[in-house]
């Protein structure tokens, strides 16, 4: 077994150097230039540097390097460089400031699909989620849809895609083996399963404050847009939204309850002009040209009876809460909670917090 | 001399006969009790010596050795005072042998010759009484326990100079009075009464089943939104106790000691609610005296359980088999008792931890970590046992300031004594008395869903994202909302109705 680029990059990315730091060597040497003549470069460099370099050379044998890619095989867990062309292109933009390897678990094809991604804060609110479900719903049909596998909105948007069939990647912020957070590992073995999980990090690094925000702009970086659902000020979520900024990917943002702090950073790139506001998923696929058919689909109303009627109507100026209902109707708890039950059943409207009911689309 | 004199000890809430032989004999003054004594016991050497000489009689300068047969059983308590008293009156012919023999005693006695009440007087005359003793001596204050049971006759004594005077023949006594329990029924009067509710149509409605069929029910909401004045409420509304009813509940009460002193029965249904800092014991009976705990002195009746996650999560699963048999066998080393437990569980909780999910008003401040965390606190098996979920949310300013006046509680309380009159009719010979208890035998045979029905029953699990363990729950639940409609058979309203009290079986990942 000889020495090739890829096994370089692999090599590289053993000394767990910033990909900023990286990308400078990469940016003066040639990767085969930098294995061949690793002794003299060492040498040449300036003291400062050197330190760096010396982390590389317990790494720099042929053997170590090819009895470390076995045990990643053993693992189940397969590594992309640079070198190959399974690092889809999207990634290596210089804005992205491209990772030299990725590990991944799943279906490596899904990088090249059309992707894009649904982030939003760890701390949602119950509308937050009601929305992530239905817009990643809307949109696995057309993308694959990346997030970060955290809890709140990225997980409930990630696991409503599993429940449509639909196909997703995770990104993590950590190795494989220090998958944090914990309550997310079914999901997470899941979609290792059924749909990719990348991480830039060897399997046993784990998370620090650092990794999760470097990690946002491969999500971003992996996407055609990004959309955030719910961000309070300072959430993870607004880094991926700069990060796409500056990858200049298409930002999207659902608008919030302005006296709610959980909205309050989706607002804020509303009103900065850094994301689009958006109200439907459709809106979305329009902006991203993608087709579509544009035919509404309305529920039927003929198939209602006359009380059944009176709830639609009446629902149709948002959700309310069943007592609302029965006041306003002026029906008995009785009459109207038989009607809710075969209303949902025939999937007009649907339950939304606690005994609110809501529309259906 | 040696005299023999009854007497009655209490097993859980069954009593057993006791023996009391008094033997005088020579030798030095003093008092021995054999046979088990507690503590207590022991010291009524001291209290008999005392009450016998201040009654104006004579205490034997004698050696007195008392022995309570069996004498293989602890006795507890302080009601062998009065028959060994009559004992050692009697071994010192004092009374008369025949005279003595015809009775039962229990009695506790203060220093001055009084007798106090004692706990546990109905059980132990309904023991006496099936055991064929016709004649009872018991504390004036128990008398009116003793009012209801027809059979045997009881006589109240205050005094132990009293009970002599009634023994020697000097005195006549009148046996204690029989009382028709409907003296004692009342309306129920109360703050709490669901016309003073305002709004909460829907949870109201769910109480109105729970109450009809004796369902256990939780309600999920924010604080502040009137799940406990609801739970408050639910007395006024449940359904009347039948005669057996009264005396099953009464005699745990009698027991417990927890019984009203006046009324001596207990005529309406028991609403406990301990708070959630209840050790597990104290919730389902135990001590050394294997006592009865809050789940039977809830017998017949609710238990209230608010904020069922702050519970320890070991006394909840306690709750588990109780909830399933009606009743709680409670085993120490010395002694096994069976208490019954059949109890309507009225639970509330938040939720989330910090309250608010879900509310249309304010922001639930927690992560889904939490949330699960919290939630995780209630095992699944618990959960299961519950027939109706409810969520109740805050309020409107509409409905707090409406004028109009919701449904009073007796107007509900009819519908609801309607609905569990046809249940008592069609479980006559089950016994059960409502449909909460229904085993699935009995669920095979009164809740046949037609094809309609079927329909409903299949697309909710299809559509909604039900799971398996509701479906006999949901059927429980409407045959009582059938029942409360009159209707003889479970139509479709029904069965959609009763889907819509199963919130929690909807899985969390549609």
């Amino acid at each position: 077994m000889s020495i090739n680029a890829s096994k370089v990059y692999y090599w590289l990315s053993l000394a767990n150097f910033s990909p900023t730091a990286v990308n400078k060597i990469l940016d003066v040497y040639a990767p085969m230039e930098l294995w061949d003549n690793f002794d003299t470069i060492l040498r040449s460099t300036a003291l400062g540097e050197r330190e760096k370099f010396k982390a590389l050379k317990q790494f720099r044998s042929e053997e170590y390097i090819s009895e470390s890619l076995n045990k990643l095989y053993m693992q189940n867990i397969g590594v992309v460089t640079r070198a190959v062309d399974k690092m889809p292109e999207c990634l290596m933009q210089k804005e992205v400031s491209p990772p030299i390897v990725l590990y991944y678990k799943g279906d490596i094809s899904l990088m090249k699909t059309r992707c894009f991604s649904i982030v939003g804060t760890r701390r949602n609110t119950s509308y937050g989620e009601d929305v992530a479900k239905r817009f990643s719903k809307g949109l696995c049909k057309y993308f694959t849809i990346v997030s970060g596998l955290a809890m709140g909105i990225d997980g409930i948007a990630q696991k409503a895609v599993l429940s449509e069939n639909g196909k997703t990647i995770g990104v993590l912020g950590s190795g494989f083996n220090c998958f944090t957070p914990a309550c997310n590992r079914r999901l997470f073995d899941e979609v290792c399963e059924r749909g990719l999980v990348v991480s830039e990090y060897a399997p046993d690094v784990s998370a620090t404050k650092y990794t999760f925000p470097s990690r946002n702009r491969i999500i971003s970086g992996l996407s055609e847009g990004v959309l955030v659902v719910e961000a309070d000020d300072g959430s993870g979520a607004l880094i991926t939204a700069d990060c796409a900024n500056s990858q200049s990917r298409d930002v999207f943002a659902i608008p919030g309850n302005l006296d709610r702090t959980r909205a309050a950073g989706t607002n804020a790139l509303i009103a900065n002009g850094e994301a689009k506001l958006v109200m439907d998923y459709k809106d979305i696929l329009r902006d991203l040209k993608v087709d579509f058919n544009e035919k509404i689909v309305k529920n039927d109303v003929a198939v209602l009876d006359n009380s059944e009627l009176m709830v639609y109507n009446l629902l149709q100026n948002g959700p309310m809460h069943s007592d609302e209902m029965c006041m306003k109707l002026g029906m008995k708890a009785y009459e109207l909670t038989p009607l809710l039950t075969v209303m949902e059943i025939k999937q007009i409207i649907k339950k939304i917090s606690a005994s609110a009911y809501c529309l259906v689309g | 001399m040696l005299s023999k004199v009854k007497s009655y000890g209490l097993h859980g809430i069954s009593g057993f006969e006791v023996c009391i032989e008094t033997d005088i004999s020579n030798g030095l003054p003093g008092m021995d009790v054999l046979g088990l004594p507690d503590a207590v016991n022991k010291e009524s050497i001291k209290r008999v010596k005392s009450a016998i000489k201040n009654s104006g009689f004579l205490f034997t300068q004698k050696h007195v050795t008392v022995n309570m047969a069996p004498a293989d059983i602890k006795k507890e308590g302080p009601l062998y005072d009065l028959p060994i008293a009559v004992g050692i009156l009697t071994a010192t012919g004092q009374i008369s042998f025949e005279k003595a023999g015809e009775f039962v005693f229990v009695g506790e006695l203060s220093l001055d010759g009084k007798v106090r009440p004692v706990k546990g007087i109905m059980p132990i005359m309904i023991s006496a009484l099936n055991r064929g003793y016709k004649n009872i001596v018991i504390p004036k204050d128990n008398a009116h326990e003793a009012a209801f049971i027809v059979g045997i006759t009881a006589y109240a004594v205050d005094t132990l100079q009293e009970t002599v005077s009634f023994l020697r023949g000097e005195k006549e006594l009148l046996p204690v009075e029989l009382h028709s329990v409907d003296e004692f029924v009342e309306a129920h009067v109360g703050e709490c009464d669901f016309k003073y509710v305002k709004g909460q149509f829907t949870a109201k409605r769910a109480l109105e089943i729970a109450a009809a069929g004796g369902h256990n029910i939780l309600m999920i909401g924010p604080p502040g939104t009137g799940k406990t004045m609801l739970a408050k409420c639910l007395p006024s509304i449940l359904p009347d106790m039948s005669f057996g009813e009264m005396l099953e509940t009464t005699k745990i009460h009698s027991v417990a000691g927890t019984l009203d002193s006046n009324a001596g029965i207990v005529t309406t249904r028991p609403f406990r609610s301990p708070h959630h800092t209840v050790s597990g014991v104290a919730l389902t009976g135990g001590g050394s005296s294997a006592r009865p705990g809050e789940i039977s002195l809830a017998h017949n009746g609710v238990l209230f359980l608010d904020e069922l996650p702050e519970y320890p999560r070991n006394v909840l699963e306690t709750l588990r088999q109780p909830i399933e048999d009606g009743k709680i066998t409670i085993s120490r080393a010395a002694s096994k008792v069976e208490y019954p437990a059949d109890f309507m569980l009225v639970a509330s909780m938040n939720p989330c931890p910090c309250g608010n999910l879900g509310s249309t008003i304010k922001e639930c401040t927690c992560t889904q970590f939490q949330i699960a965390k919290y939630l995780s606190r209630l095992s699944g098996p618990l959960m299961d046992r519950i027939d109706i979920h409810i969520e109740v949310d805050n309020v409107t300013y509409s409905d707090i300031s409406s004028d109009d006046m919701s449904e009073c509680s007796a107007d509900i309380k009819k519908r609801v004594d309607n609905a569990r009159s046809m249940q008592t009719e069609r479980f006559k010979d089950c016994g059960i008395y409502s449909n909460g208890n229904m085993n699935s035998l009995l669920l095979k045979t009164y809740c046949k869903l037609d094809s309609e029905c079927n329909a409903i029953m299949e697309s909710a699990f299809d559509k909604l994202g039900f799971s398996a363990r509701g479906y006999s729950r949901v059927l429980k639940v409407a045959r009582t909302i059938a029942d409360l409609d009159e209707s003889k058979n479970i139509q479709s309203k029904h069965i959609a109705e009763a889907i819509q009290y199963r919130s929690l079986d909807r899985k969390v990942n549609e």
